[in-house]
């Protein structure tokens, strides 16, 4: 791996890659002769893009835990019920597998989420040390294949608001919490797409070598 | 590759001249500012948190319970904490911001629970919503208030109702529930509050809540008087029986009426005073609070019987106050005069002074109104009753006086000494009334009255008068019997679960006392009846010996007496009659006796048979014919004693004649002495009077038989059949037979032993003549000698004190025999049973004057029955009442079936809930 026949990159050998077209024009250029796209060699303040995302997934994330994910109200009885206080909910109900799923899917994964962004992000901008850009890059691989599935509890909730509707009997309306839960894994998805993986290898990359 | 480089150097990570800020923080910027806009914003539109303290924490669940006001949620139960001390939970509610300013400290918060109750059902809402808490508070802002205390129950006055809360005091809270009705002719136009312990225990003390318009019916004049539901009315007009609602009847509730003219209207903070009934309600004049009076005391010298507390004190004939206490006074000024310290209460209202006027103007008034030369006076509270009153007057010739105010105790009214003369005065105009009144026809036709009194009691048709009851209860009996019982028992249950309801609410039984009073004072009214008579007659007298004491006295007893009569003497009778009526039926009826009277009057004669029969077979007759038997048997055997004695004679002449040639003297002197102690025996005047005595004694028991009271026994057994009976025991048990069974057990054993004797008697002639004939075949001189020692064996025999005091014991013994058969038919017996008779006799003449009556109890009683059978029938088996009940509770059974069968359809269908089928 230290070599640098092996390390060598579209940038170091002068080239540049349209995003679109995936069309290799040689570095400076501005825009792709090939479909007019602008034209860089990484994508610009990928960073900077990934820790806004990142705050605004932590923000609505917030919300998302302290309101009620849904709202039950039957035969005049209204029960909200939080992300946390439903897992507890199930608990007591004796229903383990569910409540590990929900708390898996809509606790566990998203702060995992979030935790790996910002490992990513921070670890980007330190020399390569103890971690390997391979790790990184696997990491990344899987916050952005997992990223989808943490909307699980969104699903459920809006399944369930469009099904029971039975107006005085029982009828189950979205809380604030599922709004703000589901713009949290929205920015964390965006936020794991503005990561500019090829950062990983320029910081392994040695500049002033 | 190199030229590429200056490239590089652009998104070179440490080249800093050409960092900027991406466009997408503005995201996360955007997140906070709409957090930070939605935070400020909630916060400064919710309202403030209130706490409000409740005793229970029923239902009320944190973040979901909610506040209405008026049906509209206001708040929401945040959090339900216990109070520091745990005495009660405390509900932090939130607020809606836009009633946050009225909620002031007039607010008041109770829980909304469904209510079942006899007025209705009410909160019906909450059992499928859950409780929820109501406040209610007024439209105007005020200072904002944050600790409340609730309650568990609606307040009186809710939001949205106009009206007035006034305060009732009654002696007895039996009739004042929480929630009972305050009625107006018939309408409700109120409820009372919870009903509370006055602080000293003296009452209690209700809000009651009056709706508007209706809070203008209560004035100042306006008298407040529980109604029991249940009014049971005995007097002059006959038996009133009053009903009213069931809310009443079940829960008792005030109902009010003014008094006189209307009065002004009254504020929040009227009071009023609960009476137990209309009458004494609309009789009150002013509110009689005893800290309404202000207190005197008066002195008076001399002590007259005649004033009772709760003697009205008057003032220009206005009743301004009551007697309240009464005591001697013991001090040593004047010497032996008793003196009477009466204390008085007097109301400033009846003086004519203002209705808010205090204890310090009355005394001020009083104290002028003495110093103009008030006075109190004791006079006749009313010419028929022997009550005083006090009487409060300007005496023009009094001699100038102060109200006394001592250190201790009361102002002092000064008195008009009591004036006997003053007394007699009125009494002289009594008497001159009383010599005005037709007295003489007044006696003619009591007279007449007591005479057609006596007629009809001596009527035949009064003597069938039990028969006829006895008929009366049978066909009645019958009629029971026939009568189908279960279905009534069904409805009697029914009818005493209800009235068991009303009694457990009549609580205090207020009702029974006044009953219990009222049958007092009838009784009290029938015993004036007693000496009416008496006193009818000692007025007589007393007129006509024209003494003035005595007359003042009878003249008042007349009068009451009269009064009585007057106003209606068979109005006044009716009570007592009725009660004794009623208390003598109650009795009829509980007795089986009347039940068995023939029975009883069979017994009866079958108890004489047996007595008769006991007289026959006890062997008194036999016993009798023994004796003479026996008597016979003695003069039998005297007559072969003295058929015998010639021989003996003839022997004894042998044997004297034998002797003759001895030395007799001694023998002859021996048998002589003998034969006169025979013929001293036989002709003492005991043995001669035997016969007599005996005979007296026979005609005696003849008499006794055949005495007047005896004989007329039958006749009198045969009026009074449970008179008999207790002459039947009082003979039964009575000495009379058994000691004349005893007495004649006594001779037939006297004459057995005489006839033992008499028996014996041939036996000692025999052997005499044995003795004389082996005298005479023994030497002469052992004859001699043992005849003479037989002779005066004989002699000394009969000449024993025993044998001479027997014919006198016999004697005494049938005197005492005689005595007692006297004794019988004069003395005792006869005249304890005819004695008995006559009580009997008594008895059955009070019983035909009960049963005079009969017919208007027996009116009366079905006037009662009608209206209770109207009563039960109310709540009866087709009343109106029952089939609205059963309708009821079927269109609620009908709901819960409804109900039932949807719960089973989507039960086995969930997804017609879905499917909306």
């Amino acid at each position: 791996m230290a070599h640098p026949e092996i390390r060598l990159t579209a940038r170091a050998a002068g080239l540049v890659a349209c995003r679109h077209c995936a069309h290799v024009w040689p570095a400076g250029s501005h825009s792709c002769g090939f479909c007019g796209g602008h034209l860089s060699s990484r994508v610009p303040q990928s960073l900077q893009k990934v820790w806004a995302w990142w705050t605004a997934g932590i923000i609505a994330y917030i919300p998302a835990n302290l309101f009620p994910m849904m709202k039950t109200s039957m035969l005049g009885s209204d029960t909200a019920s939080t992300i946390l206080g439903g897992v507890v909910e199930l608990l007591h109900h004796h229903a383990y597998f569910v409540a590990i799923v929900v708390f898996f899917a809509s606790v566990c994964i998203p702060i995992a989420k979030f935790m790996a962004i910002a490992w990513i992000a921070t670890a980007i901008r330190r020399p390569r040390g103890s971690v390997s850009a391979h790790q990184l890059h696997r990491v990344h691989d899987v916050v952005e294949f997992i990223g989808r599935w943490s909307m699980i509890d969104v699903f459920v909730v809006a399944i369930l608001s469009a099904l029971v509707q039975f107006s005085v009997v029982v009828s189950i309306h979205p809380g604030l919490a599922a709004i703000s839960f589901a713009a949290s894994v929205g920015f964390t998805m965006l936020s794991a797409q503005s990561l500019d993986p090829r950062l990983i290898y320029d910081a392994s990359e040695p500049l002033h070598e | 590759m190199n030229d590429d480089i200056p490239g590089m150097e652009i998104s070179d990570p440490k080249g800093r001249r050409g960092f900027r800020f991406s466009v997408v923080w503005v995201v996360p910027l955007a997140a906070v500012a709409i957090a930070l806009f939605i935070a400020w914003q909630s916060y400064s539109s919710r309202g403030p948190l209130i706490e409000v303290s409740f005793t229970q924490a029923s239902g009320l669940v944190a973040g979901s319970t909610q506040l209405k006001y008026r049906s509209l949620t206001v708040g929401t139960v945040e959090n339900l904490t216990f109070s520091d001390d745990l005495t009660a939970v405390i509900a932090h509610i939130r607020l809606d911001k836009s009633v946050a300013r009225f909620v002031d400290s007039d607010a008041k918060f109770w829980i909304v629970q469904p209510q079942v109750t006899a007025r209705g059902v009410s909160g019906l809402d909450t059992v499928l919503s859950g409780i929820f808490i109501e406040g209610s508070w007024d439209a105007s802002p005020g200072t904002p208030e944050r600790h409340f205390t609730g309650s568990d129950t609606p307040p009186l006055m809710r939001s949205g109702q106009d009206g007035t809360v006034i305060t009732l005091k009654a002696l007895q809270g039996g009739r004042i529930q929480t929630g009972a009705p305050v009625v107006f002719r018939g309408v409700t136009v109120g409820e009372l509050d919870e009903p509370k312990l006055a602080d000293d225990g003296s009452g209690v003390t209700a809000h009651a809540f009056i709706r508007a318009p209706y809070d203008k019916l209560v004035t100042s004049n306006s008298r407040f008087w529980s109604v029991g539901g249940f009014s049971v009315n005995v007097g002059p007009t006959g038996l009133r029986l009053d009903v009213g609602n069931i809310a009443s009847l079940i829960e008792g509730g005030v109902t009010f009426g003014t008094v006189g003219l209307p009065g002004s209207p009254v504020g929040e903070d009227a009071s009023f005073t609960v009476y137990s009934d209309e009458d004494t309600a609309r009789n009150s004049v002013g509110a009689e609070e005893r800290t309404d009076e202000t207190i005197f005391s008066i002195v008076f010298e001399g002590a007259l019987g005649g004033l009772e507390l709760g003697a009205p004190v008057e003032m220009s004939g206005v009743k301004v106050g009551q007697v309240l206490a009464m005591n001697n006074v013991a001090d040593d000024t004047d010497g032996t005069e008793p003196r009477l310290k009466v204390e008085i209460g007097l109301r400033a209202q009846p003086l004519g002074l203002q209705e808010d006027a205090d204890e310090t103007d009355v005394r001020h008034y009083i104290e002028g109104e003495v110093r103009d030369g008030l006075r109190a006076e004791l006079t006749v509270e009313s010419l028929f009753s022997g009550g005083l009153k006090i009487v409060l007057a300007g005496q023009s010739d009094a001699p100038p006086a102060e109200m006394a105010i001592p250190a201790e105790g009361y102002p002092v009214i000064p008195s008009v000494p009591v004036d006997v003369t003053n007394l007699n005065a009125s009494a002289q105009g009594i008497a001159d009334r009383i010599a005005a009144l037709p007295v003489e026809d007044l006696m003619s036709s009591v007279i007449s009255l007591i005479d057609s009194a006596n007629a009809l009691i001596s009527s035949p048709g009064i003597q069938d008068v039990p028969k006829a009851v006895v008929g009366v209860l049978g066909s009645a009996q019958e009629k029971v019997d026939a009568f189908e019982v279960e279905p009534l028992m069904a409805d009697v249950s029914a009818a005493v679960a209800d009235l068991r309801q009303v009694i457990s609410q009549v609580g205090s039984g207020e009702n029974l006392q006044k009953i219990d009073s009222m049958l007092a004072e009838l009784d009290a009214a029938a015993a004036q009846l007693a000496p009416l008579m008496e006193s009818a007659k000692g007025v007589t007298d007393t007129v006509a010996q024209l003494q003035l004491q005595g007359l003042v006295d009878s003249a008042q007893e007349t009068l009451d007496a009269v009064q009585a009569v007057a106003a209606s003497p068979d109005a006044q009778a009716l009570p007592g009659d009725l009660r004794a009526v009623l208390g003598e039926a109650q009795a009829l009826l509980a007795s089986d006796g009347i039940q068995s009277l023939p029975g009883q009057a069979d017994a009866a004669v079958k108890a004489a048979t047996d007595i008769l029969a006991g007289v026959r077979d006890s062997g008194a007759v036999d016993d009798v014919v023994s004796a003479l038997d026996r008597l016979d048997g003695i003069t039998a055997s005297i007559a072969e004693t003295a058929d015998g004695l010639p021989e003996l004679r003839s022997q004894i002449a042998d044997v004297l004649a034998k002797a003759q040639a001895l030395a007799l003297q001694p023998l002859i002197e021996s048998a002589t002495t003998t034969a006169e102690s025979l013929a001293a025996l036989a002709a003492s005047p005991e043995t001669q009077a035997l016969p007599g005595t005996f005979n007296k004694a026979l005609a005696d028991a003849s008499g006794l038989i055949a005495s007047e009271g005896v004989q007329a026994l039958p006749g009198e057994l045969s009026a009074t059949v449970e008179s008999l009976r207790q002459v039947i025991d009082q003979v039964n048990s009575s000495d009379g037979i058994a000691s004349l069974v005893s007495a004649l057990e006594r001779l037939d054993a006297i004459t057995a032993s005489i006839e033992g004797t008499a028996q014996g008697l041939p036996e000692l002639r025999d052997q005499i003549s044995d003795l004389v004939a082996k005298a005479d075949s023994l030497p002469v001189e052992e004859l001699v000698a043992n005849a003479d020692a037989l002779l005066a064996t004989t002699d000394s025999f009969l000449s024993q004190p025993e044998t001479m005091a027997l014919p006198g014991s016999l004697n005494g013994t049938l005197d005492e025999l005689t005595r007692s058969l006297t004794e019988l038919r004069e003395g005792g017996t006869v005249e304890n049973v005819n004695a008995t008779l006559q009580s009997a006799a008594e008895a059955a003449d009070a019983l035909s004057a009960a049963a005079a009556t009969l017919p208007e109890l027996t009116a009366r009683l079905n006037t009662l029955v009608s209206t209770g059978e109207g009563l039960l029938n109310t709540y009866g088996d087709r009343s109106r009442f029952n089939a609205q009940t059963l309708a009821a509770i079927n269109d609620m059974r009908e709901a819960a079936k409804a109900v039932t069968s949807l719960a089973r359809t989507i039960e086995r269908n969930p997804s017609a809930l879905i499917r909306g089928r």
